[in-house]
């Protein structure tokens, strides 16, 4: 990958990236810093990776960043609600978005991860799988209890689908 | 293995002994490498002995085990053996274990596999499709399939012809829960993640020589077009020869100078026409000042030109409505675009999205630039010349700024 592949990696997946790192860690310094990271190490690998393969990359390396941020927090004890509730900027009535996005909050993270990973990039089963190093089935499962976990949240808040 | 501060003591006494792994003594000396304190505590031990492992008991690995979770508790056999029922080539499907190791993945895989079959297959599309399940987890996970575009033609067709109007409707429901990402949230340090390759230091003066003499020589030619036509009506600025750029200039003065003008990281560029040489300020004349930037040309771009500075980039700071100079920057990428338009081109002209900026660039020793496209090249009048605009043109090397005429 040349430099301009790479510079053009910056232009089209830094922006997705950071979105993906923050909801999945809730933490707009830590996702800064996930994406700061995953570039570097992209930029450090840059001659073995071919530009067609960097966003699958940058995505991987940010998956796994994220998880272990979020375990070093969550064993440090550092997580909290509170920090997620800050993202929350809007005090109008959710729209359905806000709420998915609430209700998603609440996942555990590989669950969000994934379905952060499938919703926001678009991205099959098989590429979830290659990311985040789980199988195609453990992809599934995590999706469909994420997804009924999310519909159980909105009739919890008696939404109307 | 993951050695660290706290617990590498374990690993140095197997060490001693001559009882670690390969993996193992490995690691150590990675890990003894780059904790130099470690290393000699370790050359200590070394020369001391170490206590018989009776008298300290066997080495505690246990702080190496990994906290099991549920989630990570798949197990690839199973899995396969659930996904793939009629493979005979798997072990009989062991369900103690399963649920032993993960009560939930059972059911959750069951859910799946079953749904996934369901209310038909394309495989066979003969076979009657099953009626939608009333066992609720099984109609979910049929439906979150649906939703999630997992079905085949044959299976969605079975489905609206079985569905109820309640299935329909929470199959639409599913379909809904679908993120949206907010684009106004972006990655506000774009600046930060962009590289430029190292250029090599032989290169790097050999490019300040070249740009040192192409500004010697662009002085000299401006000032020569200046002392000729006075008046300063538009026409032509300047012109590059190729003869005259092949002229070689013995200025080491001028090369040390323009080594120490971009040995200033921060400031790689000004407005500022150097004192000494500059040419008079006026209303009525062309100022033009020469600037040589920070090299961080990528090399393939400098070492396709003949004379080692290929390509120059002339860049202007152009806002119609404003009259100052604004703070300007001009990212890599924009450059790498220009540069990429502009192979065949004399003179390349890009006005930046925000419309206050216009480049033109030079991708050959033969160069004009004129202001036949006057409103595009004018530079207002009575600017300051933008000394505390402070460019940031990362890849370029030579650059005239053209202000007030």
């Amino acid at each position: 990958m040349t430099a301009r592949e790479y510079n053009e990696c910056v232009d089209m997946y830094s922006d997705n990236l950071y979105r993906f790192a923050l909801k999945t860690l809730k933490n707009e310094e830590n996702a800064k810093d996930v994406v700061q990271e995953s570039y570097t190490r992209l930029w450090m690998k840059a001659e073995d990776i071919d530009a067609t393969k960097a966003k699958s990359y940058l995505f991987t390396t940010a998956y796994h960043l994220s998880i272990d941020h979020f375990r070093k927090e969550k064993k440090s004890g550092e997580f909290d609600l509170a920090a997620q509730n800050k993202l929350r900027t809007s005090q109008q009535q959710p729209d359905l978005n806000e709420i998915l996005h609430d209700a998603l909050s609440r996942l555990p993270e590989i669950q969000r991860s994934v379905v952060l990973l499938r919703d926001y990039e678009g991205y099959s089963y098989r590429e979830i799988e290659e990311i985040t190093g789980l199988s195609e089935p453990q992809v599934k499962v995590y999706i469909y209890r994420a997804r009924l976990a999310m519909r159980d949240y909105l009739v919890k808040l008696d939404y109307v689908l | 293995v993951n050695i660290n501060r706290h617990n590498y003591e374990p690993f140095l006494i197997i060490c001693i002994e001559g009882v670690a792994s390969a993996e193992v003594v490995r690691e150590v000396e990675d890990f003894l490498a780059e904790n130099p304190d470690i290393a000699a505590e370790f050359e200590a031990m070394k020369s001391f002995g170490t206590p018989h492992t009776d008298m300290i008991g066997a080495p505690d690995f246990s702080f190496l085990k990994q906290p099991e979770h549920p989630e990570q508790l798949f197990d690839s056999t199973l899995l396969e053996q659930l996904s793939h029922p009629e493979d005979k080539s798997l072990p009989p499907l062991d369900l103690g274990r399963l649920k032993a190791l993960y009560p939930e993945s059972e059911r959750d895989l069951a859910l799946l596999t079953r749904a996934r079959v369901m209310p038909g297959t394309e495989t066979n599309p003969q076979k009657p499709a099953r009626a939608i399940p009333e066992d609720a987890p099984l109609r979910d996970a049929m439906l979150v399939a649906g939703a999630e575009g997992d079905w085949s033609n044959t299976e969605r067709i079975a489905f609206f012809k079985k569905a109820t109007e309640t299935d329909k409707a929470m199959l639409s429901g599913l379909k809904k829960l679908k993120l949206q990402p907010d684009g106004a949230v972006v990655f506000a340090d774009k600046a930060a993640l962009y590289q430029t390759p190292v250029v090599a230091i032989w290169h790097q003066r050999t490019t300040i020589r070249a740009a040192a003499a192409v500004a010697l020589l662009l002085v000299s030619v401006l000032l020569l077009f200046n002392n000729e036509n006075p008046t300063g009506q538009a026409g032509l600025i300047a012109e590059i020869g190729r003869d005259e750029l092949l002229i070689p200039v013995n200025s080491d003065a001028v090369s040390a100078a323009l080594v120490n003008d971009v040995a200033e990281p921060k400031k790689v560029g000004s407005f500022a026409p150097p004192k000494e040489t500059g040419p008079k300020q006026s209303n009525d004349a062309e100022v033009l000042t020469l600037m040589a930037f920070r090299n961080e040309m990528p090399v393939n771009r400098i070492s396709s030109s003949p004379v080692g500075f290929d390509p120059v980039a002339v860049v202007w700071n152009f806002e119609e409505e404003n009259p100052e100079v604004a703070p300007a920057v001009l990212p890599v990428k924009s450059w790498d675009q220009l540069a990429a338009r502009g192979v065949e081109d004399l003179l390349r002209l890009e006005r930046q999205p925000d419309q206050s900026l216009t480049a033109a660039i030079f991708n050959k020793a033969t160069s004009k630039l004129n202001e036949s496209d006057n409103v595009r090249l004018r530079i207002p009048r009575g600017t300051d010349g933008g000394q505390s605009a402070g460019w940031r043109i990362r890849i370029g090397q030579v650059a005239i700024a053209k202000r007030d005429r």
